[in-house]
């Protein structure tokens, strides 16, 4: 441990004014990835809605988890993570874009959604069965869930972002204290309200299955995908010019690269728990959902997620060197960004699609057009603003911080 | 006849200075001893990284691998069964075993190489314990020894040790 | 004022009380084990030593005469014997979380637990494995049931079950945890060998300290091995649990089947294993003067994560019950809807509620999170509930199954409640020896964290603070 206090960050350090033309150009492809998506949804509306769906599940999940981690360390009274907290903040406020962003997928509900308007010949067990869910599976109860769902989000993660701010200009420890307050109860909600959204948007897909750890699952995916786009971002920040960037330190990095590895571990928790159990159980209503996603095209995807999303990036971040070098961890954060995109396109699309992979063009305008949207809200966000919290009164510590 | 030059100091820090000192004059045969790990005395003596790790890793390597070919091998091999006409050889559900005979092997060697080989542990007998004063050094102070098979030597290593800072010098004797 | 009282309830109070050096430590902690035995622990063990006594007559009638001396029978094969198992395995996880994960995660209040939730979990393990033993009926064939034993029959034990995965999994648990916590030990066992000052305790302490000097060359490795120990019990100790929701998971039993269960049980193990070290150190630290050491803070931090594990715990619940109805499956919702809360033994459903979903909502308050006597009687119906828990699992899971002929109701007979109570004898006779000749607080950890708190390294509270105090 050192004992020596870092200096502080000096305080008339100008707001973060960077990323000018990186938010200006991801507005720009995001508003020409949506428009080419809905020009998409015009010639075939189902497969453009299910890319969306997938883009738009993938894109809210980093915002979700981001949040959390944001409400984890606040819960537990960590110190360490003030220098890189600002960063999480902003990719939580991003949620209320959402919102709108939401408004194609109720339109084209009954494309996506086979319980909406169940039409083709289907076999009365399945009839009766999705009459006994028609209380949850309905489309009112459906969009009154979705509202709950954002009022929550939107609620606690400008709440979180606002607090912080206000931290900035007033430096009282007291808005610590009621952040933390927060974010205990912030995360009950969120874990339950994002399960629920997941069954709601995801597992209702396959109407007739139902696991019960499918949200901790998908949960599990965004919150991993968020570290790794934290991490992303400290590299980047920190290998910048950007005199903010060299406030974090190679060990908050590696430290947000324990947690990479910590919940890479997690996540194939979750994923072994329900495959192993579905495959061991072998029921039919249960064993559908695997059976689809572990045959014919695919099966390769299944095996790409096992080895991509868990094996590859657990075994490479054990490294201490490679959690403390900035170009290997972003490497490492890409790839297991684009796996978890791999991962939601692999729980989404089976279930339209049983026999082939269902690539379509539209996969790529809609991760574009909602990720683009969604960088250049963040960077729209964070601009002007300072991104790291000046007038924490953990800053000191933070900034002290060491691995043991 | 090994003798070992003792000497005492009440903080960690001093201890720690003093074998950075020492170590950089070349006194011969240096170790510290301390009632918890001193911060910095690794780097004062310039200890070699440790190959804990290596060995844990290997470990665990064979152990998972082991266990994951008895399963293959018992299972579906020298007697295969077929239970509910799931594979017999079943991929998923030799996962637990696999990890839990990993984490077994791991222990078992990162345990028994410290004890026996990094610590060559049990023994009933070292020099420093001739001391009763020595007894401290897993209370409340911080120790430091030099080992040197000279008589001769020992009156310039215990001028040394005093020069360091230690607080209380004295040489003891292996008694064989 | 108001802003030094923010940071003081942010910086909470200060891991060690009052003004200490290494040698007011090793008096304070090492007294207990120096002092001769107290009218108290004497009675303490003796109660212990007679449940003892009970616990070997239930097993002996069970070897000499059969399981048929249990309750358990046809549609309830399984039901004491697997509810110890699993109640005691999870008590014994919060010693490896406390001594482990928190470790990972640098939570410096753990020191002062660390040692006395170590050795919980041993005496909870083993506790927890006398009963899938005399389960088997004939424990003395269980070597080869149980084991990769090349026997005669030339038949190996079948691996795609999760009983067998148990077996490994409990057996490396156990190796592993009395391994971590030797090596932890170590260093304390030398201070008690240098403390001591009569002959026969120096060398009874010199033999299990095994000739320990604090060589910085051996701290070296130490200090990797114990940490290496930590992240290798880590995922260990998640498996365990994790296997043992398999046990019932696998199979295809309506209550038993469902994919939460792994990180449900995992939580309830931690919720339960927490609830257990409050009920054991309220009052061992006042009877053993320990306050200084394991303060309000630390019995508020562990309220914390009991808190934090009953949420997951009530999560599961949920999760359960809603797939339960959302699953359309009429097996099921018989179980979640009917069996449990309107079935003859709905009374066991309802105090499972109460205690593990109820009771631990007050721990959102800090008034009750610092109330010794709230909380102690907080953590006591927390390991009733999670007792009840593993109860209503499994005998309301089996005594109504798929046909109503099958139906029967299931009773415990003498030998069940003696081996239960039995075993909490057996459990507090090993804990209260532990208390009496090893160093329940990890000494040697302590007093490095005192001198970390006064190089300042850590939010170490400066005395003039306490008057600061809201």
């Amino acid at each position: 441990m050192s004992h020596e206090a870092a200096p502080l960050p000096d305080a008339n350090l100008p707001p973060f004014d960077g990323g000018r033309l990186l938010m200006l150009g991801a507005a720009i492809a995001g508003a020409a990835g949506l428009l080419l998506t809905l020009l998409g949804g015009f010639f075939n509306a189902r497969a453009a809605l299910l890319a969306y769906l997938v883009a738009f599940v993938f894109w809210l999940g980093l915002a979700i988890g981001a949040a959390s981690l944001v409400m984890a360390n606040y819960a537990a009274g960590a110190h360490w993570n003030v220098t890189v907290r600002r960063l999480g903040e902003h990719v939580a406020a991003i949620v209320p874009i959402f919102v709108l962003l939401f408004l194609p997928l109720f339109l084209g509900a009954r494309y996506i959604w086979f319980w909406v308007a169940p039409q083709e010949p289907i076999s009365k067990e399945t009839l009766e069965l999705l009459a006994h869910k028609r209380i949850y599976l309905n489309m009112t109860s459906f969009i009154w869930r979705a509202v709950a769902y954002f009022a929550i989000w939107i609620g606690i993660a400008w709440r979180l972002r606002a607090v912080s701010l206000q931290q900035d200009e007033s430096g009282d420890p007291a808005l610590t204290i009621s952040a933390r307050r927060l974010s205990a109860p912030g995360l009950v909600l969120f874990i339950l309200s994002f399960t629920f959204a997941s069954f709601d948007w995801l597992m209702s897909l396959q109407p007739t299955w139902y696991s019960t750890i499918f949200g901790l699952y998908v949960y599990a995916g965004s919150f991993v995908a968020s570290l790794a786009l934290v991490c992303l971002v400290v590299t980047g920040l920190r290998s910048s010019e950007e005199p903010w960037g060299k406030l974090i330190s190679v060990d908050h990095q590696h430290n947000l690269g324990k947690l990479l590895l910590a919940f890479t571990a997690f996540w194939a928790y979750m994923a072994f728990s329900q495959y192993m159990l579905i495959w061991a159980g072998n029921l039919p209503e249960e064993v559908q959902w695997i059976v689809t996603r572990s045959r014919g095209a695919w099966r390769p995807v299944g095996q790409l997620i096992l080895f991509g999303q868990f094996v590859v990036p657990f075994f490479l971040l054990l490294s201490r060197d490679l959690k403390r070098s900035p170009p290997a961890l972003a490497a490492v954060a890409v790839w297991i960004l684009f796996i978890h995109y791999v991962d939601v396109y692999w729980i989404v699309m089976p279930a339209a699609s049983f026999d082939r992979l269902g690539l379509h063009w539209t996969h790529l305008t809609a991760f574009v057009g909602v990720g683009g949207v969604s960088v250049a809200a963040s960077l729209f966000l964070l601009r002007g603003t300072r991104p790291i919290p000046v007038r924490d009164p953990f800053l000191s510590d933070s900034l002290r911080y060491v691995q043991p | 006849m090994r003798r070992f030059v003792l000497g005492e100091f009440s903080e960690p820090a001093a201890c720690v200075e003093a074998a950075r000192k020492l170590h950089a004059e070349g006194v011969p045969g240096l170790d510290a001893y301390s009632p918890y790990p001193m911060h910095g005395i690794d780097e004062a003596l310039e200890l070699p990284r440790s190959r804990v790790p290596l060995i844990a890793l290997t470990g665990g390597v064979l152990g998972a691998s082991g266990g994951y070919a008895m399963q293959w091998w018992m299972n579906s091999v020298n007697y295969s069964i077929n239970v509910g006409n799931r594979p017999p050889h079943g991929f998923w559900t030799n996962i637990p075993i696999t990890f839990e005979s990993g984490v077994l092997i791991s222990v078992l060697s990162i345990f028994f190489s410290s004890i026996f080989y990094f610590f060559k542990l049990p023994r009933t007998y070292h020099p420093v314990f001739e001391s009763e004063k020595f007894r401290t050094a897993s209370l409340d102070k911080f120790w430091l020894s030099a080992e040197t098979e000279d008589q001769d030597q020992v009156s310039s290593l215990e001028a040394r040790f005093r020069s360091a800072g230690a607080l209380r010098v004295h040489t003891v004797v292996e008694q064989v | 004022m108001a802003e030094n009282a923010a940071i003081y309830a942010l910086r909470g109070t200060a891991l060690i009380e009052g003004q200490q050096d290494d040698g007011t430590l090793n008096k304070t902690l090492l007294d207990f084990i120096w002092q001769r035995a107290r009218p108290g622990w004497l009675f303490l063990l003796a109660i212990g030593l007679a449940l003892t006594g009970l616990l070997f007559a239930a097993i002996t009638v069970t070897l000499a005469i059969g399981i048929g001396m249990w309750g358990n029978n046809i549609p309830v094969a399984w039901a004491f014997g697997i509810i110890n198992f699993v109640w005691w395995i999870g008590i014994g996880h919060a010693g490896t979380l406390i001594s482990a994960i928190l470790l990972l995660f640098q939570q410096k209040w753990r020191t002062s637990i660390n040692r006395f939730a170590e050795a919980m979990t041993l005496f909870a393990v083993l506790q927890a494995a006398l009963f899938p033993v005399l389960h088997t009926g004939r424990p003395w064939f269980a070597i080869y049931w149980l084991f990769p034993y090349p026997s005669t029959l030339k038949i190996w034990p079948q691996f795609k079950s999760p009983l067998m995965w148990d077996v490994f999994a409990v057996s490396t648990y156990f190796i592993t945890s009395l391994l971590f916590w030797y090596l932890g030990l170590l260093p304390d066992l030398a201070a008690l060998r240098d403390s001591s000052s009569s002959r026969r305790s120096r060398i009874v302490y010199g033999i299990f300290a095994l000739g320990w000097r604090g060589s910085a060359r051996h701290w070296h490795h130490y200090k990797i091995a114990y940490l290496l120990l930590a992240g290798l019990a880590t995922p260990l100790v998640l498996s365990v649990h994790t296997i043992v929701s398999w046990d019932f998971a696998l199979s295809i039993v309506p209550g038993w089947h469902t994919t939460i269960f792994p990180p449900y049980f995992v939580a309830g193990a931690v919720f339960s294993g927490f609830a257990m070290v409050l009920t054991l150190i309220i009052p061992a630290r006042r009877f053993m003067h320990f306050k200084h050491v394991v303060t309000l803070r630390h019995l508020d931090s562990m309220a914390k994560v009991m808190l934090c594990t009953g949420l997951i715990v009530a999560y599961g619940y949920i999760m359960e019950h809603f797939a339960a109805w959302y699953s359309g499956n009429v097996y099921e919702q018989h179980v979640f809807f009917f069996t449990r809360p309107r079935g003859p033994m709905a009374w066991a459903y309802y105090l499972q509620m109460f205690c593990n979903v109820l009771v631990p909502q007050v721990f959102w308050l800090r008034w009750a999170r610092r109330n010794i006597a709230v909380l102690w009687i907080g953590s006591v119906l927390v390991n009733v509930g999670m007792w009840f828990e593993r109860f209503n699992i499994i005998v309301t899971s089996l005594h109504q199954d798929f046909i109503p002929s099958n139906w029967a109701m299931y009773y415990p007979t003498w030998v069940d409640l003696s081996l239960l109570a039995g075993t909490i004898g057996f459990f507090g006779t090993l804990f209260l020896l532990f208390l009496k000749f090893v160093p329940a607080i990890a000494l040697s950890e302590i007093k490095e964290l005192r001198h970390e708190m006064a190089e300042g390294a850590l939010d170490y509270q400066p005395t003039e603070m306490e008057g600061a105090k809201p």
